[in-house]
């Protein structure tokens, strides 16, 4: 094997998996592969061995606080988010709860009979009149 | 943490309420690991915290997205990824590690006393790394997230992914040996 294809095989085992004979038999003879190895083996030992921070109870109350609920109007400090659908589902109800009252204005709904035919050709009030032909 | 463990339990996409009590317990296990890696990409303890929270949100949320029976932690590490992209990815480089600090952020007052010469080279080294390297290296060494996973997550082939790796590590050695003027 070629130290190319011997150093391609680190990867792999640096992640357990075993090295075969003839890579064994390699760096026991190239000095180069051998070093890389020890080094980068080293390395990534200390990787695994860096501690792991405790940011402590603090955020676990934080994260595990009770939620929001998800359809919320408006911001929210966790969604962080705008809900746009629930912004326009509040304006559709609100303009329905809005609008009975004016479209529904006394004489508007049922509509108005109409005036008698003996009415629409009474002859219009002359101006200055006293309401008498 | 092997294969069989890593199933994400207590995490059911299909029950809301379920995902709900399986929040404590994902949070119980995967937080300090998190916080980590959110540490040593940022450099800062609270944002990390606010990373954290906004990861455990988003998997409160989107929950429904696991698929059943998948494993967890590289779909948690999915939505990591995202959410440190989406909320600080454009302004990392130019918040810049406090290299000084960062070994004194990560330890415990009891593993300060008794902290190792070597441990805080390579913490420093790992932080002055560029960021998809250091990325890349704290990923990688999760005993959880195999190559494959890693391949899927940075959308490559799992062949470059592992000469990604390689050369990361490589540039780890010489920073280390540069600034440690030894061996590893």
């Amino acid at each position: 094997m070629t130290c190319t294809e011997i150093l391609a095989l680190l990867p792999d085992h640096l992640k357990g998996t075993a090295l075969p004979e003839t890579a064994k038999r390699h760096l026991a003879s190239c000095s180069t592969c051998h070093q890389e190895f020890e080094d980068l083996e080293r390395l990534w030992e200390g990787l695994g061995n860096l501690p792991q921070p405790d940011p402590g109870s603090a955020l676990r109350s934080r994260v595990l606080a009770p939620r929001p609920r998800r359809w919320k109007f408006g911001w929210s400090p966790q969604r962080r988010s705008f809900c746009w659908w629930a912004a326009w589902a509040w304006a559709c109800s609100s303009a329905n709860l809005i609008q009975p009252p004016l479209i529904f204005q006394p004489g508007w709904f049922p509509p108005a009979p109409r005036e008698p035919l003996v009415w629409s050709t009474a002859l219009p009030l002359r101006s200055g009149s006293r309401g008498w032909p | 943490m092997g294969q069989g463990g890593d199933s994400g339990r207590g995490l059911d996409g299909t029950d809301a309420g379920r995902v709900s009590n399986g929040l404590a317990q994902l949070f119980d296990r995967y937080h300090r690991p998190l916080f980590g890696f959110f540490l040593r990409l940022t450099g800062q303890w609270h944002l990390s915290e606010d990373l954290v929270q906004e990861v455990f949100l988003r998997v409160f949320r989107y929950g429904r997205s696991f698929r059943e029976g998948g494993r967890f932690k590289p779909w948690f590490y999915q939505i990591a990824r995202r959410v440190y992209l989406d909320q600080v990815g454009p302004r990392i480089e130019e918040m810049g590690l406090d290299l000084d600090s960062l070994p004194t952020l990560l330890e415990d007052p009891v593993a300060r006393v008794e902290r190792d010469q070597n441990r805080q080279w390579l913490e420093r080294t790992l932080a002055s790394l560029p960021l998809e390297k250091r990325e890349l290296l704290l990923l990688s060494r999760d005993p959880d997230l195999s190559y494959a996973d890693l391949a899927n997550l940075y959308g490559c082939s799992v062949g470059a992914l592992k000469v990604r790796v390689h050369r990361a590590l490589l540039d780890l050695r010489t920073a280390f040996l540069a600034r440690s003027g030894g061996t590893p």
